[in-house]
């Protein structure tokens, strides 16, 4: 059967997002799926299947290269591993696979679990490095990631007059929602000036615009809601899940369709994933959003691409509150990815982590009171892939 | 004393090509200089050469040969005589000898003699053009005034006072009356071309082996002989325009113009550290992808018409797999840009989105030493985009379109 409405979360756990020189990527999976587990209330060896997104496995040795990690980590054999990666998105991904395996009444009870290992070398040499090496020898050569969202940021700042000063808001909001949160990267406030001084990596985009390189992990355990209903002491419910691919990694910047003004991706992911779960007006019937903050400019984008306002009103939304904490649709609570950092793998399942937190009332500090319906959204490679997902209470 | 029989030929149109400020960017050689003369000379004239003659002092190969990318970027590979002369100064005139012995009745030949500082293309037939070139004496005698050694990286001179003097010796013994001289010693040239009532050196640069065949083109309006000379080789070639010459001087003249009045900042442009990147490469897929590499040929939709670069498997409007191949035009919009200080070569690389003129849209790099704004028009020029591999992979890059 399909997931929406048919899938929980019964389990979620991440690890504190950073530098973790004493930990490997072996050490961050075990932590997370252990965790994981424990917080199902369900033996390990109950779970049927595995699934493990990591996006970068050459940054680690090619440890991640399988799902052979998993059983090397947690000690899973012979049950089945497989390795997820589709970009950005690797993370929701994984959780993705997890939920069809249960649908699809395979196994009872599946782990997800996404890790990245992106500090074992100099930020320098990760992701800017390979994307300058093993890319095409021809196409899109010079691009990075960050300068790739800088052509959005230039496109939408001339098109509807946005200045710097109001992407740096994005910062400034999820840096000090990640004031908050004791598993983030960063967890120190910045300023409106702080983000506008900051060196320039890809003009317009600044240091505070972009996230950092991190290490993480993060795990959930998925049933199906009937089994959930019978045996979980408490469970969210995965509403709808939809992933949208819409293409190439390089040919998307050769079609003269796109506008550089937001992305086709998150829109269609986001209308099926709307469409499953029965939402038709997103701001004002999710209790909060996390979404793909990679670079300022793209939380900005990423309003209008969920539906939470109109074309060009992003900023306008942004200035207004409205998605600060204590506002009508907070986004980012968690501190996004600007503050938690993005291990690419465990990105998305640490954003339906948080959201769980909060649908289960124990998000602590960062609390929306009364969260019954929340989205996670991330965005991957040059937009061309996007994931998004809605969880809610049981009813 | 003269050779036994002088195959001449008519010049049909010429092109000078020299890089902003009469300054290279480090991204440019003598191959893309060779492009940037004879694209606009080709499309303006609509002929397709059956000879390629290059000639240059400064080949980026060695080994392998150079003339084949050029015939790549020209749109010429496949069917053509393609030569190469890389020894000497003298081979740009030495070039149009070569051309001239080649060209049977109906045949047209391109001669881009090119220097990375400088290049000029030139179409020539049996007959019919705006300009006779006559070959007229040619000498060669061991004189091992400048050399390396093959496979060494070390430059030899031998006193200043004998290369001058020799090579002034072997040129001014060759032809008489008045003529240009093109000498590497540039003082000595002067005052040869004073002492027999030669017209002086209009070009504020040295330009190799494209510097003979450029002062040529530059002087369109007159009869000259001019006699280049370096290393014991040397030729004398005249030139005697037809009335309707003086359009391509002036041209010729406007380039020059232009770039001496183009203010460069003090610094030169930046070295660029190649080796700071190590790009994947493949030899099957340089070859496989050649057209869209260094042709610029997308592909048209045979279903809906539209231009798709690079030429895709299936159309993203329509979903058709049939397409017809196009180049696509080389003039465009700029839809966005930005300026990336995170990718390694160079402290800044400018990127940008470009609509092309006709369809088609491109997105790439910024030439070095330029920048560009949303909505800018700019041009595509042939650049050297890396050497991963060793192997040098041309690309096209944006640039502002005035300088065109």
């Amino acid at each position: 059967m399909p997931i929406a409405g048919e899938v929980a979360i019964i389990g979620a756990a991440a690890t504190s997002f950073g530098v973790h020189h004493d930990r490997g990527y072996l050490d961050l999976l075990a932590e997370a799926a252990t965790a994981a587990v424990a917080d199902a209330g369900v033996d390990l060896d109950r779970i049927g299947a595995a699934w493990l997104g990591t996006a970068e496995p050459g940054l680690t040795g090619l440890i991640g290269d399988a799902g052979t990690a998993v059983a090397e980590a947690i000690g899973f054999a012979p049950r089945p591993v497989t390795r997820v990666a589709n970009f950005c998105c690797t993370g929701m991904e994984t959780v993705r696979a997890g939920a069809l395996d249960v649908a699809a009444g395979e196994h009872e009870l599946v782990l997800a679990v996404g890790v990245e290992k992106m500090r074992d070398v100099p930020s320098r040499a990760s992701l800017v490095a390979r994307t300058t090496n093993l890319t095409h020898p021809t196409l899109a050569k010079g691009r990075t990631a960050p300068g790739q969202f800088a052509l959005l940021a230039n496109r939408y700042m001339t098109r509807y007059g946005v200045s710097r000063e109001t992407l740096a808001k994005v910062s400034v909001k999820n840096h000090n929602h990640g004031s908050r949160n004791p598993k983030a990267h960063f967890q120190r406030p910045v300023t409106i000036e702080e983000v506008l001084a900051a060196p320039i990596v890809a003009e317009p985009l600044g240091l505070l615009d972009c996230t950092p390189t991190t290490d993480g992990a993060a795990a959930v355990v998925l049933a199906r809601v009937d089994w959930a209903r019978r045996h979980a002491d408490r469970f969210v419910v995965v509403r709808g899940f939809s992933t949208a691919v819409t293409a190439g990694y390089y040919s998307t910047f050769y079609d003269e369709s796109w506008d550089f003004l937001g992305f086709r991706a998150t829109r269609e992911a986001a209308a099926a994933a709307y469409q499953q779960a029965g939402i038709t007006d997103p701001r004002h019937e999710l209790d909060l959003v996390e979404c793909h903050d990679c670079f300022t400019i793209t939380e900005i984008l990423n309003y209008e691409d969920l539906g939470l306002c109109g074309r060009g009103e992003g900023g306008t939304l942004l200035e207004s509150g409205a998605t600060a904490a204590g506002g009508e649709i907070p986004v980012n609570l968690s501190g996004g990815l600007q503050s938690c950092g993005h291990p690419i793998g465990a990105t998305g399942v640490r954003m339906l982590c948080e959201l769980t937190d909060h649908l289960l009332g124990r998000a602590g500090e960062r609390q929306v009171e009364g969260a019954r319906l929340g989205l996670a959204h991330t965005l991957g490679g040059p937009g061309v892939v996007a994931a998004v997902a809605v969880l809610g209470t049981p009813q | 004393m003269s050779p036994r029989s002088l195959n001449g030929a008519s010049l049909l149109d010429a092109q000078l090509a020299l890089p902003r400020g009469c300054v290279p960017d480090p991204d440019e050689d003598a191959i893309t200089r060779a492009a940037e003369a004879a694209l606009p000379l080709l499309e303006r004239t609509r002929t397709r050469p059956d000879v390629l003659i290059l000639a240059t002092t400064e080949p980026p190969y060695d080994e392998g040969g150079n003339v084949q990318p050029l015939a790549e970027l020209l749109g010429l590979s496949g069917s053509l005589v393609a030569l190469e002369l890389t020894a000497s100064l003298r081979d740009g005139l030495s070039a149009l000898r070569v051309a001239a012995g080649l060209l049977a009745t109906d045949a047209v030949g391109l001669v881009c003699a090119s220097e990375p500082a400088g290049a000029v293309a030139l179409l020539l037939a049996r007959e019919g053009g705006i300009a006779r070139i006559v070959p007229l004496a040619a000498h060669v005698e061991e004189l091992r005034d400048r050399w390396r050694l093959a496979r060494t990286s070390r430059r030899h001179e031998a006193d200043p006072s004998f290369v001058s003097q020799a090579a002034l010796d072997a040129a001014t013994s060759l032809v008489g009356g008045p003529a240009a001289f093109v000498l590497s010693d540039r003082r000595a040239a002067a005052r040869a071309e004073r002492a027999c009532g030669g017209p002086p050196d209009p070009l504020p640069t040295f330009l190799g082996a494209a510097h003979a065949p450029a002062r040529l083109v530059l002087a369109l309006e007159r009869p000259l002989t001019i006699i280049a000379a370096a290393s014991g080789l040397v030729e004398a070639t005249r030139i005697e325009p037809a009335d309707d010459a003086t359009t391509v001087a002036v041209r010729a003249r406007r380039v020059l113009e232009r770039e001496q009045s183009r203010e460069r900042s003090a610094e030169p442009p930046p070295a660029i550290d190649w080796q700071r990147i190590d790009p994947y490469v493949s030899a099957p897929r340089s070859w496989r992808e050649r057209a869209q590499d260094l042709r610029l040929e997308g592909g048209r939709c045979r279903t809906c018409g539209r231009l798709l670069y690079p030429p895709p498997l299936r159309c993203p409007s329509c979903g058709s797999g049939h397409f017809e191949r196009e180049r696509l035009s080389r003039t465009g919009t700029v839809v966005t840009c930005t300026r990336d200080h995170a990718y390694p070569l160079g402290p800044s690389t400018g990127m940008a989105v470009v609509d092309l003129d006709g369809g088609g849209r491109f997105y790439g790099q910024v030439a070095p030493s330029e920048t560009v704004d949303v909505s800018s028009r700019v041009r595509l020029v042939p650049r050297r985009l890396h050497l991963g591999g060793e192997v040098i992979q041309y690309f096209w890059k944006v640039s502002d379109a005035d300088r065109g």
